[in-house]
């Protein structure tokens, strides 16, 4: 199947689920979501008999090359980069958001930049330094400090 | 007259001008990073001005208001990561003349514009004030819901040639924006247990997340390389040249009307004015095509609009203390720890510092005029940071400005959410701004809806009652008709030469 | 020697060891003390806390920073005071949501008893109020025309106070209003004055200043006596009907904070409320100061919490 018929699927799906959701409740707080679902269940299924009845290479993979094979490419540095930032927001109110943001920015620009080590490290530096300043000094934004730090 | 004489005299003071010069600073900065809006700059700013004159104190937060929003635009227009919902309208044409290398031009025509629809709604302030918020009070909830039909309807105009995925993505904003606590009856809805969505999906964060951080994560993974390839033009000039200034006139006259009426009313948003002057440029060009692929006429409206919108926001928030939007219910309560209690007479009883407050307006938008075309060559560079450097340096102001917003964790999760939504979202070209358009607007169309229900008793005839409902109307189906009027026109007019 | 150098050393480890266990309290605060909003920066009882802020360092000793904890109309922030630390460092805002939200929402997880009172600052009592332009003078005016036709009344939103002012004004005078929830007072005043509806229930500062214009006219006052900046506005009691409503707001802590802590906080905060310049401050803001300290603050949260039982009971708004 098309890429686009599967996004189709899941549309219909998800505003399927959330006339689910809403469907019990009193008729006035149920109008408005029902309502919506409905016209998110309808784009959903014009785009997937529009998805259909397109001839199959042509529509989605005119411009820009086929999808299929550009995903596969994506891919893993993708991957790379949500778990790495998974992995950051996990351990942000854990060890305070400064140290956490120098070691994202210091892992993230060793693994994925072609800066050398050094300067990535003295740009990560340089960039928690920043924001520290703009954030904190500047701004007096509170921000997570985690039991570690809390400790120092 | 005594009153702007001293107003006059009040703003050359050496310490207001420097007031005036830190105030457009910190709004620069609160602008253009991703997760701190107006709303945010202003209300951090407001504990600084205890210790204040009250006229230093409002030209201080006056300053952080308006050049906000210009500093939203910079990020807009070079990184397409719109640091508040007002300058979503400009990554259309500004980021696309960036990737050619316009990078400075497009933020030299957003300052002409700014500054154009700034100072437009700084007279309109000052001149037509009270009259004006007579009439926004006769809008009702009736009106409010057409005039949201009306934002609505921009939506087609940034649908990025797919109206299907247009609908898609804007039907999924209205279902967001129907989540949370139901105002009329009090039940929790879509909200799955989770009580940091009882009041709704904060905006900031679905904003940031769609817009800052999908962008990033094209940055981080190679695919969107702003700098790769483009010689940055650094000698080209900022300001664009008259001939393009005298080009964009009217469009820049019309958005500035546009933004100055839609600021007036309460509770309307500054993203929908933006909208609706896209449209309109977009509509009335005689090139429409080039618009969304780098066309200056597209930064000019939407510009225009969002700093039109400073000044006409301030109209009912002065007059009436009923502030027109979230920014300026802020500043309200700054205005009344200064004694100063908005309202119907504080023209009459306060005339010299609220005149002080209109001259500063008009100040603080020269000196982010001045200040942008200063740094803007400077400022543009910033697309030869290398993509992996850029890319996480976004994420994280992205997350701690969502962060700061409510102190709460989940806002994080969610804007990281949203993040990867929107960056799938590019990827299967299903456009992005109906969706946020949509979770702006939707909450202003439901509960005025069911306003006018609860008003009228059910009775749906009251969307039929107002002469004013009447006018909104005619102008929505005119906006709807227009594009085929103008293509039968010129097929008339072709057949006719031939 | 030997023994005796133990001994010595082991006293010595017991009572540094005390000093670890017993944190000594004579020494509150040593560091900053932690003041949790719960509502977006900006709103009203940010401004109060941020004011209360700047005022007490002064009087605490120690800087007192404000963290908003915005969301599902206060209930994070309540939630959040109520399961802080009990050390002194944690403390914020409450409200008479911290009553109304457990009656709607049994799974919250707070109650009244679930903080320690530390003092009431201000209390905004409730106002019902019609356009300048309207045919009614008084309450009874009002009632009278309710029942022969369906006025229409705004409030801020099911179960806040100012719906269930309404709705015991319904109940007691045996009328029924068409009410209208609005987002906040600046969209209610909005639609008031642009003839949209018929009156709005609201609280008194948000109304003086059109009321001295004479664009809005006070029907009544829902407090036990007359407000100073309405002189001439009857109260519910006197027109008959026993209905309490304002919008209260002063500080909790989580519930078991030692007692020196909690009496260094009131005293500071009394203190506070006694300075001059705040007292002016708060005025500008059209605050009405209203110091309620320890037990008495914790009985004014009581009166009210039978008050919204007892109507939950009678007639439940949800």
């Amino acid at each position: 199947m098309k890429r686009d018929t599967w996004v189709a699927v899941a549309v219909m799906a998800i505003a399927a689920f959330a006339a689910w959701d809403v469907y019990d409740l009193k008729r006035g707080a149920a109008f408005f979501p029902l309502l919506m679902s409905a016209a998110l269940f309808l784009g959903g299924a014009v785009l997937f008999v529009a998805s259909l009845r397109r001839p199959a290479p042509a529509a989605d993979a005119a411009p820009e090359g086929s999808d299929t094979e550009e995903a596969k490419s994506i891919w893993v540095p993708l991957l790379e980069v949500v778990v790495l930032t998974a992995v950051f927001a996990v351990a942000m109110p854990w060890i305070g958001f400064y140290p956490a943001t120098f070691l994202y920015l210091a892992v993230f620009f060793a693994l994925r930049s072609e800066l050398s080590r050094l300067t990535g490290l003295a740009v990560a530096v340089a960039m928690t330094v920043l924001i520290f300043v703009i954030f904190s000094l500047l701004l007096a934004v509170p921000t997570p400090v985690g039991p570690l730090a809390a400790y120092l | 007259m005594e009153a702007i004489l001293a107003a006059a005299a009040n703003i050359f003071e050496p310490s207001t001008l420097l007031v005036l010069m830190i105030g457009t600073v910190v709004g620069l900065f609160v602008g253009a990073l991703p997760g701190l809006s107006s709303t945010m700059g202003v209300a951090l700013c407001i504990p600084i001005t205890f210790g204040m004159d009250p006229a230093n104190a409002l030209v201080l937060l006056g300053a952080i208001y308006t050049s906000s929003v210009f500093g939203g635009s910079i990020t807009a227009i070079l990184l397409r990561t719109p640091g508040t919902d007002a300058s979503i309208a400009t990554t259309f044409d500004g980021y696309p003349m960036a990737q050619r290398g316009e990078g400075a031009q497009a933020i030299g025509m957003a300052l002409v514009a700014s500054l154009v629809g700034g100072v437009f709604s700084v007279f309109v302030l000052l001149f037509v004030a009270p009259p004006l918020s007579r009439l926004a009070l006769l809008f009702g909830p009736q009106e409010y819901v057409y005039l949201t039909i009306f934002g609505m309807i921009s939506i087609l105009g940034v649908s990025g040639g797919n109206p299907t995925k247009a609908f898609i993505s804007a039907a999924f904003g209205l279902l967001l924006a129907t989540v949370g606590f139901d105002l009329f009856t009090g039940y929790p809805r879509l909200t799955f247990g989770q009580d940091e969505l009882f009041e709704g999906v904060p905006l900031l964060p679905a904003l940031i997340g769609i817009f800052s951080v999908s962008q990033a994560i094209s940055l981080c993974t190679g695919e969107a390389d702003i700098g790769a390839g483009n010689m940055i033009k650094t000698k080209g000039r900022t300001l664009p040249a008259w001939s393009v200034i005298r080009r964009c006139g009217r469009t820049l006259f019309k958005s500035s009307l546009i933004g100055s009426a839609i600021g007036i009313l309460p509770g309307a948003g500054t993203s929908v004015a933006a909208f609706i002057s896209y449209d309109e440029a977009r509509r009335r060009s005689k090139t429409p095509e080039a618009f969304g692929k780098g066309e200056i006429e597209g930064v000019a409206a939407p510009e225009a609009a969002n700093n039109a919108v400073t000044g006409g926001s301030l109209v009912p928030a002065l007059t009436l203390g009923i502030p027109g939007n979230a920014v300026t219910a802020v500043f309200i309560g700054g205005l009344t720890i200064h004694g100063l209690v908005p309202g119907p007479r504080l023209f009459t009883d306060h005339a010299e510092i609220v005149y002080t407050l209109i001259f500063s307006l008009f100040l603080a938008n020269l000196a982010f005029a001045a200040l942008g075309l200063f740094a803007a060559p400077w400022v543009a560079r910033v697309v030869k940071v290398p993509s992996a450097v850029l890319g996480p340096t976004i994420i994280v102001f992205s997350i701690i400005g969502s962060y700061a917003l409510r102190n709460s964790l989940f806002d994080v999760w969610l804007v990281l959410g949203f993040g990867v939504l929107g960056y799938f979202m590019e990827r299967w070209r299903i456009p992005g701004a109906p969706l946020v358009i949509a979770l702006v607007l939707g909450p202003i169309l439901e509960t005025n809806l069911r306003r006018s229900l609860q008003i009228s008793g059910g009775d749906w005839m009251i969307f039929f009652t107002s002469p004013l409902s009447y006018a909104i109307m005619a102008l929505i189906v005119l906006t709807l008709a227009y594009p085929v009027f103008a293509r039968r026109q010129k097929n008339r007019r072709e057949a006719n030469e031939s | 020697m030997h023994l005796k150098s133990s001994l010595a050393a082991l006293a010595f480890a017991a009572s540094s060891l005390a000093i670890f266990v017993s944190p000594s309290y004579a020494e509150y605060p040593e560091k900053p003390v932690e003041m949790i909003v719960p509502y977006g920066a900006g709103g009203s009882t940010d401004v109060l806390a941020r004011l209360i802020a700047e005022y007490g360092e002064k009087y605490l000793g120690q800087p007192m920073v404000v963290v908003n904890r915005p969301g599902a109309g206060g209930q994070i922030g309540f939630s959040a005071i109520a399961a802080a630390k009990p050390d002194g460092y944690t403390i914020g805002w409450i409200n008479s949501g911290i009553l109304t939200s457990p009656i709607v929402r049994p799974d919250v997880t707070f109650n009244i008893d679930s903080f320690d009172y530390i003092a009431n600052i201000v209390t905004d009592p409730g106002i019902l109020a019609v356009a300048g332009t309207a045919d009614y003078a008084t309450l009874e005016d009002f009632l009278k025309a309710a029942k022969e036709k369906k006025l229409t009344v705004s409030h801020e939103g099911i179960g806040g106070g100012d719906h269930l002012a309404v709705l015991q004004l319904e109940n007691e005078a045996d009328v029924e209003f068409n009410l209208v929830a609005f987002n906040g007072d600046a969209e209610a005043k909005a639609a008031l004055l642009g003839g949209h509806i018929d009156a709005i229930e609201g609280n008194v500062s948000e109304q003086v200043e059109l009321v001295e214009d004479g664009q809005v006219k006070p029907l009544v006052v829902w407090a036990s006596k007359r407000n100073a900046d309405l002189p001439d506005t009857p109260t519910g009691k006197e027109l008959g009907y026993n209905i309490l409503a304002s919008s209260s707001r002063g500080l909790g802590g989580p519930k078991g904070m030692d007692e020196d802590v909690v009496s260094k906080l009131r005293e500071a905060m009394v203190k506070v409320t006694e300075d001059a310049d705040f007292q002016a401050d708060l005025k500008k803001l059209n605050m009405p100061l209203d110091v309620l300290v320890g037990d008495e603050y914790r009985a004014f949260m009581q009166e009210q919490d039978e008050g919204y039982k007892k109507l939950w009971a009678e007639s439940p708004w949800q």
